[in-house]
This record gives structure tokens, C-alpha cells and sequence, in this order.
């Protein structure tokens, strides 16, 4: 147990905690406060939490292990895809989601298709999903604290488990965007500063790269993996944060649609500098002083160890747990709005008060993440893969359904659920029973969701009049 | 019944050309040119998807910036 790192850590999770309690006195009252804070979080709030919602273990352990192991050209594609989607996102969904002014994005979909297999079919997939992408955080705090504070593995897990599910399911999204404003800050500073203390005692960058490429040359090649693979990467990302339960709620959060718009882009304007010289610096310089690691994604830690003074461990270790918990959090609220929102409230009792919405979303809340800690007990692989893969079942069932039901006039009901499940069923079957590269299912499951869309539409006959003029309000 | 069933909703001029650009730059980087080449001990398309990164947040924000501008002084 090492003394330093174990108090700056104990003293975050109070923290944390202690932000939990404070948004539970001040703002539970009502469904708004508690699903999408009121939507009251101003431009520069909402940037930084929407930064660290996307900044997850996978973006400071993850993505430097991905880049250790499968190259930085990778990893990098992959980002891209990320920070991609959020220029998308605010073009083809910010406008319309913010003035539709609901909770989920089931509340989109069922909406813009009145349609029972859309009511159950989108917040069971919600779940299945989020649930495997809060397994692969739970690891990234487990690895970490094992690491860094001489913590056991499941101990950690669990410590980390209950700290984040206590102030989610006291505090709802109130808590979940005071606190990601804190660990996007500390995910911001301790990535970037790692990255830059090693690019600098490399001599820079393109120094750094070169002598990186001379102790193993792999780190700058696209040889790791088919070209699919790289493609598959960069699309699943790029059409996931439309459509991404987390970062949908956290567009109806904002104030207005222009603060949606603008803080989705400055936003990734802080991700890309952390993801930049994040990967660039540990990466590459791990590849020089610890090659041949078993575990990838210990890349960042040891990196830590060898260039920061122990205060920094323990921020470090605060670092990414911040990072799994800032996505975590905000994965586990729409886990929980997408069975007491859309499931207990909507389909098995209407016209249940708002107040029991909110007991049975805390008790959701409970439920869902002890369940993926015990799930996390028997980890993945490699993190960064895993919660992709979980985030291609989100983009093969719901991008298309979304951005045609947005855009395209002429969608219609039959339309809308042949795209959700047939993309959905199409994407789980390439994943389990073919062979296909890594991430590149989604490259079939994708157009083949948005044929199913298109031809679903054009054989039924088109939406009534008030669809149509429903859909245009959503755009002024 | 009366309104249009076909077609899609109108986006603005400079939303379109963003979302096009990036679509189209992202697809010239994986050409193959850019996956052979390299600079400074790494493959262009690696350089370029880590400048990608700041560029397109950058060109959404300044056609958001500009969209305003526009619209104060139309």
C-alpha cells in the first residue's frame, strides 16, 4: 500500500462523493433536474463535461495501450473517428435533439417512430451496450489502483464501483456534471503533462516519433491490422457520438441549442490536445523504455512511475480513475433512465409520478452497476476494443434510424424499426459468428441498416402530416 | 396529406460544405499514397488523422462563428 498516492486518492473519491450529496440537497426536485440537470449547464460546464464523458479509461489507459500495441496510427484513427463525431453531431442531431427537449434517445426514436418494437427494442439495446462499455471502465480502475496504489484488482473494482454508483443514483445528472467537470480537468492535465514531459525529454515530437520507430518500427505502420480494421475504427467512433446515449443526455443538458452546438466542438478541441500529445508521448516513448510490456495498457502507468514525482502517482491514479468514472457515471445514468424513463415508466406503468421515476432510476442505478462489477471481476482483454465493439451494436442500430428519421421527409415507422433491428441482429451476428477484422463489422451492418431504413420506408405509405411538421419544429 | 413526403429537410449552406469536407479529407487520407509514405518515422495517414483531430473542430466552430455573423447582419 503505498501512502501518498493512497490519500490523494482516498481524498477524490470523497470528493466526488461529497459533490454527490450537495447536488442531491440542492437541485433533486424534479425529473428534469435529476435526467438532464435542469437543462441549465452553460457552455464552458457543459465542454469540459462532455470532454471528460468521452475521456474514459479507454482515453488515457486505452488509448495509449492501443497505440503501444497495435501502433499510433491507429489509435489516432480511431480518435479522429471520435473527435469526428462531435463537428457531425452538431450538424445532423444538437439542433433537433435540444428542441425536442426530452431525456434519451429513446425518447428521439419513439417519437419520431411510434412504434412498439422501437419502445422496447432501444433501451434494451441502450442497455446491453452501456453495460458492456461500464465493464471495460470498471477494468481500467481496477488495473489502475492495483497498480499504483498495491490495491488487489477486485478490491479496486469494487471501491471504484460504489463510490460512482452513490453519487449517480444520489445525485443524478447534476452530480454527474459537477464531477465531470473536475475529472475532465484532472484527465486534461494529467494526460497532457505526461505526454509532454516525455515529448520534451525526447527532444520533440518529431525526435520522439523517429527514435520510437527505431526500437520498434510497428509503432508507426498500419501493419498491425487489415485496412478494414482502420476504416472500421474511425466510422464506429465517428457515427457512435451522435447517437451515444451519454452524449446525447448531455446535449439535452444545454442551456440552448447554440451552447449544445458550440460546447460539442470545444469540447473536442481539448480532447484532441490530450489525445495528440497523449499518445504521441507515451506511446512512443514507452515503446523506447519499456518494450515488449505484456499488458498494453499499463503503457501510461509506467510512464507515470518513471517521469513524475510521487504526489503525481497519486494524481495519476486519481487521473484515470477520474476518466472511468466521469464516463462511467454518465454511462450509468442512461443506463438507468433507459429502464426507469423509457421501460418502467413508459411501457409497464404509465402514469406513474415523477418521484417514482426517479426511486426506481436510483434502485436502476444500483442494480446495473453492482451487476457489471461483478462482470468486471473477469476482465477483457484489451479495453479499448471491447467497449468499441459495444458502441458498434449503438451505431449499427440507431445511426441510420436517427440521422434519415431527422433529415429524410419520407421515414417512416416500418422504416424506422427495420433499420434498428436489422442493423442491430445484422451487427451481433458478424460480431459472433464470423471472422471479420477487428471493427469492421460495422462497415456491413451500417449501410445495410440504412438500406433497411430506406426500403422499410418506401414500401409502407409515408408519415401523416403532423410527423412531418413535428420533425420541422425540431429544426428552427 | 397535403405536404411534401419526399425529399430531405434543408441544411445551411456552410454546415453542408463542413460536413463535406471532412467526410472527403478523411476518405483522401486512406488512400494509399498516404498509407505508404512516411514522415518522420511514421506513416502520413498517421500525421495527418492526429492534425484531423484539431481541424475539425476548428472548421465547425469558425462556420458556426461566421453563421452568426451572418445572421446579425442579415
Amino acid at each position: 500500500m503505498k501512502g501518498i498516492e493512497l490519500t490523494v486518492t482516498i481524498i477524490y473519491l470523497l470528493a466526488c462523493i461529497g459533490i454527490g450529496l450537495w447536488a442531491m440537497r440542492r437541485f433533486r426536485s424534479t425529473g428534469d433536474d435529476y435526467w438532464v440537470a435542469g437543462r441549465r449547464v452553460g457552455t464552458f460546464m457543459n465542454s469540459w463535461a462532455i470532454m471528460a464523458a468521452l475521456a474514459s479509461g479507454g482515453s488515457v489507459l486505452g488509448v495509449c495501450g492501443l497505440g503501444y500495441k497495435l501502433g499510433i496510427p491507429y489509435a489516432f484513427s480511431m480518435f479522429a473517428g471520435a473527435v469526428m463525431g462531435f463537428p457531425m453531431a452538431s450538424i445532423l442531431v444538437a439542433r433537433q435533439l435540444r428542441n425536442l427537449g426530452k431525456y434519451t434517445i429513446t425518447d428521439l426514436l419513439v417519437t419520431r417512430y411510434d412504434h412498439k418494437v422501437v419502445k422496447w427494442a432501444t433501451p434494451i439495446i441502450v442497455l446491453l451496450a452501456m453495460g458492456a462499455y461500464i465493464v471495460a471502465q470498471m477494468k481500467a480502475a481496477g488495473v489502475t489502483a492495483q497498480f499504483l496504489l498495491g490495491i488487489p484488482y477486485k478490491y479496486s473494482v469494487m471501491l471504484t464501483a460504489l463510490v460512482f454508483i452513490i453519487y449517480v443514483s444520489i445525485g443524478g445528472m447534476w452530480a454527474v456534471t459537477m464531477t465531470d467537470i473536475v475529472q475532465g480537468i484532472l484527465v486534461f492535465f494529467m494526460m497532457s503533462v505526461v505526454g509532454i514531459v516525455a515529448i520534451s525529454h525526447f527532444g520533440g515530437v518529431g525526435s520522439l516519433v523517429a527514435q520510437a520507430a527505431q526500437a520498434n518500427p510497428a509503432v508507426g505502420t498500419l501493419a498491425a491490422l487489415p485496412l478494414s480494421s482502420y476504416i472500421g475504427a474511425f466510422v464506429v467512433w465517428a457515427a457512435a457520438v451522435p447517437v451515444i446515449p451519454h452524449i446525447v443526455m448531455r446535449i439535452y443538458t444545454s442551456k440552448d441549442v447554440r451552447s449544445a452546438r458550440f460546447s460539442l466542438n470545444y469540447a473536442m478541441l481539448l480532447y484532441a490536445f490530450m489525445i495528440f500529445f497523449g499518445v504521441i508521448g507515451v506511446s512512443a516513448a514507452a515503446q523506447i523504455l519499456f518494450p515488449g510490456l505484456k499488458d498494453a495498457d499499463m503503457a501510461y502507468l509506467m510512464m507515470t512511475t518513471k517521469y513524475l514525482p510521487r504526489i503525481f502517482a497519486g494524481l495519476a491514479v486519481a487521473a484515470v480513475m477520474a476518466a472511468v468514472m466521469s464516463t462511467t457515471d454518465a454511462l450509468l445514468l442512461s443506463c438507468s433512465s433507459a429502464f426507469a424513463y423509457d421501460i418502467y415508466a413508459k411501457l409497464l406503468k404509465p402514469n406513474v409520478s415523477e418521484r417514482e421515476v426517479i426511486k426506481v432510476g436510483t434502485v436502476a442505478a444500483w442494480v446495473i452497476g453492482l451487476l457489471a462489477m461483478f462482470f468486471a471481476f473477469n476482465p477483457p482483454k484489451l479495453l479499448t476494443m471491447m467497449y468499441t465493439a459495444a458502441v458498434g451494436l449503438i451505431v449499427s442500430a440507431f445511426f441510420a434510424p436517427t440521422v434519415m428519421g431527422l433529415w429524410w421527409k419520407r421515414a417512416t415507422n416500418a422504416g424506422g424499426v427495420a433499420g434498428i433491428l436489422i442493423g442491430a441482429i445484422l451487427y451481433l451476428y458478424l460480431l459472433w459468428f464470423t471472422k471479420m477484422p477487428s471493427l469492421s463489422h460495422v462497415l456491413v451492418s451500417l449501410p445495410v441498416s440504412f438500406a433497411a431504413v430506406i426500403i422499410g420506408s418506401l414500401v409502407t405509405p409515408p408519415p401523416s402530416d403532423e410527423v412531418v411538421e413535428q420533425v420541422a419544429a425540431w429544426h428552427k | 396529406m397535403g405536404a411534401p413526403k419526399s425529399g430531405f429537410f434543408p441544411i445551411k449552406r456552410g454546415e453542408a460544405i463542413v460536413l463535406s469536407v471532412l467526410i472527403v479529407l478523411a476518405a483522401i487520407f486512406f488512400l494509399p499514397s498516404f498509407r505508404t509514405s512516411y514522415w518522420g518515422g511514421m506513416v502520413a495517414f498517421g500525421w495527418l488523422m492526429g492534425l484531423y483531430m484539431f481541424f475539425a473542430p476548428a472548421l465547425q466552430l469558425i462556420n458556426l462563428v461566421f453563421g452568426e455573423k451572418s445572421h446579425h447582419t442579415t
